[in-house]
């Protein structure tokens, strides 16, 4: 394979979260962009936006991103209205629209859990379907999307279910390089999302914990194989990753058994 | 059935009797809730190395977050020393699991902006939180937020925070259920017995249908309400079918009241 590119120059991902404050300091010398999804009338649709996180997770993934790839640049696309909540069309929007824009990569650190014991309801349905055929979509015209599976084994979780995407679960790894294929109905790779050491709002930093934190880890090794090998499908990505989980640094024991001892 | 003339007096008395209807049901019922939720928290402090538990819940109409309960090992509480805690969901992490958001925990410092606004709820600053979504069927309805003050909370705590905002969604969902009927009916008889409605009982009955935003399961129950509407707006029964619908309704509430 050709020598990947760590800074993924060139490279647009998209984040699709809840805004991202430009001005954090991890954030420093980042090419970044900001839209917004806006409601008119019954449809949302993308406008630009202004640097700005309603609730800290965007600006914590945005780090992550950026600290693994300073090169990449990175279109913030809040889902969240002015009072800080979000409809489950403006999620929608917000992938019809990355699709549409053609990004290199996207970052879906949301999505729809659903119990597993519980039917899928009528309106999770229609949701379901809806983002089954962006997933599609996107795997059509060459946009990765990458994102965060179930935290609990008692959830699926969409669209990080779908395999036409890159279903992310996560570990307890020292290594924030690392990377581990496991195939599952749930993710098929692990990266770190456990004690993540990431941007807090107000310009200072602090340990999340969730997949939703492994997500943007495996959207920058994503940006880097886009970075080195541009003409690569989706499918040959997705390949790329799984064996470049071969070689990665594992789950550090240490760190699992810390974390083990911290919970026996 | 109970007949009534449809008279001033009457009118008189039914909006009376239907804001104190609607005040003592949602009492009532926000007691029921209240004891359901805060015994449930005070569960997950026993079997969680938490100090605090807490859920923020959505106020539909207001777009605001109210906090209602405190839970420890020792029992639970109101917030504010008798009344809920409300806060905008804006600059929470409430903010992102409304948006469908997935569960996360987290570390804190001292004075953490993150929880500044929940913070007058707590008894001491918390070092590490847990923060998951309450779903009532495809609507995120609020969240739940776990705290320790000492001990670190990590994915196995996120898992088991994860069930336990199952078990929570259940105590909203059977809350938001009674409240919506209530809401239906309190608003819309008004409408059709004052001398001034300006709007039929059947519009007004679909207009709060979706002013609630309910989820389909509600719908269901909801649009039975409007379909006895639009059979209540055809004449002179109208007033025989409201009068009807008031006695069992306040019968309803009697219960409720009574602590049922």
């Amino acid at each position: 394979m050709t020598a990947i590119d760590r800074e993924a120059r060139g490279i647009r991902i998209a984040l699709i979260d809840s805004g991202v404050d430009g001005t954090h300091p991890w954030l420093a010398g980042a090419a970044l962009s900001h839209h917004q999804v806006e409601r008119r009338g019954e449809l949302c649709t993308v406008v630009d936006g202004v640097s700005g996180d309603q609730a800290g997770h965007g600006t914590a993934c945005a780090g992550i991103i950026h600290r693994m790839v300073p090169g990449a640049t990175l279109h913030s696309i809040s889902v969240l209205g002015p009072d800080g909540r979000a409809a489950r069309d403006a999620l929608l929007a917000a992938i019809r629209f990355v699709v549409r824009e053609k990004f290199h990569v996207v970052n879906l650190s949301l999505g729809i859990d659903v119990p597993r014991s519980s039917p899928l309801r009528p309106a999770d349905h229609r949701s379901v379907v809806e983002l089954y055929e962006l997933a599609d979509a996107a795997y059509t015209v060459g946009v990765v999307l990458v994102a965060s599976g179930s935290n609990a084994s008692d959830f699926r979780t969409y669209p990080g279910k779908f395999k036409s995407l890159i279903g992310v679960g996560r570990g307890a790894f020292a290594d924030t390089e690392a990377l581990v294929s496991e195939m599952t109905l749930d993710h098929e790779i692990l990266a770190p999302g456990d004690e993540v050491l990431a941007p807090a709002l107000g310009g200072g930093e602090r340990r999340w914990t969730g997949t939703s934190f492994a997500c943007p880890h495996v959207a920058a090794h994503v940006a880097r194989i886009r970075a080195a090998r541009p003409e690569l499908s989706v499918e040959a990505i997705k390949a790329a990753l799984h064996e470049l989980a071969l070689s990665s640094p594992r789950g550090n024991p240490s760190v699992e058994k810390q974390v083990t001892d911290a919970t026996a | 059935m109970v007949s009534r003339p449809l008279s001033e007096p009457f009118t008189a008395r039914l909006r009376d009797l239907l804001s104190t209807l609607e005040s003592g049901a949602l009492l009532g019922v926000a007691e029921a809730r209240v004891r359901g939720l805060g015994e449930h928290l005070r569960f997950a402090c026993m079997a969680l190395p938490c100090s605090e538990a807490l859920v923020a819940l959505e106020v539909e109409a207001l777009g605001r977050l109210s906090v209602p309960v405190v839970a420890d090992r020792d029992g639970f509480r109101s917030p504010l020393g008798g009344g809920p805690l409300d806060l905008w969901p804006s600059g929470t992490p409430f903010a992102y699991l409304l948006a469908g958001g997935a569960g996360h925990a987290v570390g804190l410092s001292p004075g953490d902006s993150m929880v500044a606004s929940l913070r007058p709820a707590l008894a001491a600053d918390p070092v590490y939180a847990v923060f998951v979504p309450i779903r009532v069927g495809s609507v995120v309805a609020g969240g739940a937020a776990l705290f320790s003050h000492r001990d670190r909370l990590d994915q196995r705590h996120l898992e088991m925070a994860e069930r336990l905002a199952e078990v929570l969604s259940l105590t909203v969902e059977s809350f938001r259920t009674e409240r919506a009927i209530f809401e239906l009916f309190a608003r819309a008889l008004p409408d059709l017995i004052g001398p001034e409605a300006p709007t039929a009982l059947g519009a007004a009955l679909e207009r709060h249908v979706l002013a609630l935003r309910a989820a389909p399961e509600y719908r269901r129950r909801l649009q039975l309400a409007v379909a006895v509407g639009r059979v209540a707006d055809r004449g002179p029964a109208e007033a025989e079918l409201a009068a009807a619908l008031l006695d069992r309704i306040d019968a309803y509430a009697r219960t409720l009241q009574g602590g049922a």
